[in-house]
């Protein structure tokens, strides 16, 4: 047989295939818009309810279908479910980080403490993208369409890949064992030998820039379901404070988002030939300036959406309304151009000159409105209060607006230019954030989840005393653990190091403590879903976050 | 519906737990050693230290004049802890690599990586290696590996004498050779004489 005739064969195959394709695509296609107006015509949000509720049976939220069907509920309930995964996987690699440092000089990665460096990095990466970012995506997801009443689920296949998108990033990102801390400066993050840099340096970069095409691309959905699906009734000047928050997050994300991605994809160059940073013309400053552009964002990006959360959960228990809706929409609108502007502030010692130095951090300082407009806002709400029930979600709730008062504080204090050069590089600033990730963020996190028990669990209630065991530990332990860093931080504690020297020994041994408390808290919710699940379910799985906002649209039937 | 004892959750909580310690093991058994362990980095003790400064040239690794692109062959003996300056002298990427055998070896150790030391002029950075196997060992420019070429000759220790193991011959013009061995070892036992009067 001659090339020709081989070629025309191959060819005239592949149209075949292509037309058997093309066939079969048709066929779904029209099927799909066929569901879809039945399913419109059924008052069915999106198609993949209406499949679901009539075709395949009653879903269950953890299962194989949240992952097959593309409306937005089921969407966000993968994102809930992978955040939390994802959590117990970092969280599991800063335990091991403070149990490592139980002496000043680990023997318990001796002569390998690069495993220290991978672990720092592990812990930051899938923490701050997988878990504040995820669960914040997720409650979007979940929650934005019954608080909206939205027209029409749409773009779901686009988030459906976004999802896997960001997915197969995080997985990338694990496998990589990459030590160069989270925020990939060169000429580490350049550097391939697997002894200076962890390993695959090169996986770790593609993985980062798979996660933000993810993110940018659910962002982009979600402000689109924000300002276009919203339903006539649903004013934008009364859309719940939950929408507001996660609007102006996202909308710093896809503003800031390109600068890191742009930075990771020159990075990325600089593997096979090193010109942009390391070379003569360049500087690795350039690239931790891009960095910080998005840097800053993100730890607002892991913060605003739970403030959101909770003007959401907290009218619930407090029985009265928010005190003020304008002024906490105000304080989220004020946090976010503020935050795109004090980037500078995590690079005060690098040279800028004064000039930079004291915009910055004027800048940071001028942050402190808005916050503290939030928690009085809280405070206000409490205040008012006939009687608070406090329940788990509750408490979660006041703890981190007690931590986030001492967090915000620390981080006031680190602002001023003259107490960086003593503070910037030392566990203070880990004290810092963890006061508020710790608080805010994971607290806020788990309120929401033990608020969405019964629809996450199809209609099974957590076992209280569990809960209880869980929010306390974890308060305790995270407020041992960040108060031994921020006064160890004070004397000059130097994080980011597989070690210590010997006179820091007492405040290392009060982190071990509170990480370790912090650590078992968490086996307290991996007990509660082993217990609640022994059990038949034996509610319904409507939940109260969602009930208040769920009722009207059903009267009006959508139309 | 039947009693069910094993539900989706619980499967859902061993997931956690299984990624929980996998993702540990997955971390912990991280290679830690340099280029995936072909040479493990020498924690062993030296005797001696030299300090050696070399000029990164495309044409030729230049040693102490700069500019003459000799390519110097070092002889040292046994357990010599070499203190490398590499400084950059044109402008382009440069590796210092060295390897236990007379010539280019892909089993090899990268002292100095393209990203260590940047293509700005007069850039300098400094590593070290405890040189404690006899034999001839290379050393080279993974980039230019055919003119960035030259030998380490690690001899075994005539005596325990401390101060009487260090010979570098940078001017030697021709690498790979052992030309010099039988003036080393007179100057061996010069420094042993000489030692052996002061003492």
């Amino acid at each position: 047989m001659s090339t020709t005739d081989y070629l025309i064969e191959v060819s005239v195959t592949i149209s075949i295939i292509f037309l058997i394709l093309f066939y079969i695509y048709y066929k779904y296609n029209s099927a799909k818009s066929e569901m879809d107006q039945v399913a419109e015509k059924n008052n069915y949000v999106d198609t993949g309810s209406y499949f679901r509720d009539n075709f395949g049976g009653k879903t269950k939220a953890i299962g194989i279908k949240p992952f097959l069907l593309n409306d937005s509920k089921s969407i966000g309930i993968r994102y809930i479910i992978t955040s939390i995964i994802f959590f117990f996987i970092a969280g599991t690699f800063g335990v091991i980080m403070r149990v490592s440092l139980v002496e000043p000089t680990p023997t318990l990665f001796l002569n390998r403490t690069v495993i220290y460096d991978v672990l720092t990095t592990q812990h930051g990466i899938l923490m701050i993208y997988m878990w504040a970012l995820g669960s914040a995506l997720g409650f979007s997801y979940y929650l934005l369409p019954s608080f909206l009443k939205v027209k029409k689920d749409s773009m779901g296949g686009y988030s459906s890949a976004a999802y896997w998108i960001y997915l197969l990033g995080a997985i990338f990102i694990v496998l990589s064992r990459s030590s160069t801390r989270w925020y990939f400066y060169p000429p580490l993050s350049i550097n391939l030998n697997p002894y200076n840099a962890g390993s695959f340096n090169w996986l770790a970069v593609l993985g980062m820039e798979m996660i933000f095409v993810g993110v940018v691309i659910a962002a982009v959905v979600v402000i689109k379901m924000i300002i276009m699906d919203r339903d006539d009734n649903v004013k934008i000047e009364q859309m719940p404070l939950f929408a507001w928050a996660v609007l102006f997050t996202l909308i710093m994300l896809v503003a800031s988002a390109p600068f890191f991605m742009l930075g990771l994809a020159m990075t990325f160059y600089d593997f096979f030939n090193p010109v942009f940073f390391v070379s003569s013309s360049s500087s690795p400053l350039s690239f931790a300036e891009m960095f910080w552009i998005w840097g800053h964002p993100i730890v607002y990006i892991a913060v605003l959406p739970q403030f959101g959360l909770i003007y959401e959960i907290m009218p619930k228990f407090t029985g009265n309304k928010i005190y003020s809706y304008a002024s906490g929409v105000l304080a989220l609108g004020l946090l976010m151009p503020l935050s795109e502007l004090v980037w500078g502030h995590h690079l005060l010692n690098s040279g800028f000159g004064i000039e930079w130095g004291l915009f910055f951090s004027t800048a940071s300082f001028l942050v402190v409105i808005p916050s503290a407009i939030t928690v009085f806002n809280y405070i206000a709400t409490l205040w008012t209060s006939a009687k608070i029930r406090m329940t788990v979600p509750m408490l979660f709730v006041v703890n981190g607006i007690f931590d986030f008062i001492i967090g915000g504080i620390t981080g006031v204090i680190q602002s001023n230019l003259e107490l960086n050069e003593v503070l910037h590089g030392t566990y203070w600033v880990t004290g810092h954030f963890h006061f508020i990730f710790l608080g805010i963020t994971t607290g806020i996190g788990f309120a929401t989840i033990y608020m969405l028990f019964p629809s996450l669990t199809d209609g099974r209630k957590y076992n209280v005393r569990l809960a209880y065991w869980h929010f306390t530990l974890t308060a305790i332990g995270s407020f041992i653990m960040s108060m031994g860093w921020t006064v160890g931080g004070f004397y000059g504690m130097p994080r980011f190091v597989a070690g210590y020297f010997a006179r820091f020994q007492a405040f290392q041994d009060t982190a071990i403590l509170g990480g370790v408390i912090v650590g078992v808290a968490q086996l307290f919710f991996l007990a509660n879903i082993f217990v609640t699940y022994s059990k038949k379910p034996s509610i319904p799985t409507n939940n109260a976050l969602e009930d208040a906002y769920n009722l009207p649209v059903l009267e009006n039937g959508g139309e | 519906m039947a009693e069910r004892t094993f539900s989706r959750g619980m499967i859902f909580g061993i997931v956690i737990i299984i990624l929980m310690f996998g993702g540990l093991y997955y971390m912990l058994s991280a290679p830690t050693t340099l280029n995936g362990g072909l040479i493990e980095p020498s924690n062993t003790p030296y005797k001696d230290t030299i300090n050696v400064t070399l000029y990164a040239n495309a044409l030729g690794w230049d040693y102490g004049v700069k500019g003459d692109h000799t390519n110097p062959t070092f002889n040292i003996t046994v357990g010599t802890r070499i203190v490398f300056t590499v400084i950059e002298a044109d402008t382009a990427p440069h590796t210092l690599t060295i390897a236990d055998s007379p010539s280019e070896s892909s089993t090899h150790l990268t002292l100095v990586t393209t990203s260590q030391l940047t293509q700005i002029t007069g850039h300098s950075v400094t590593v070290s290696y405890v040189f404690d196997k006899v034999g001839t060992w290379t050393y080279w420019c993974e980039i230019h590996p055919t003119t960035m070429v030259g030998a380490i000759n690690v001899l075994a220790s005539a005596n325990t004498s401390a101060n009487a193991n260090c010979h570098v011959s940078p001017d030697s013009a021709q690498h790979h050779s052992q030309n010099n061995n039988n003036l080393n070892s007179f100057f061996e036992f010069l420094l042993d004489i000489s030692g052996a009067i002061i003492a």
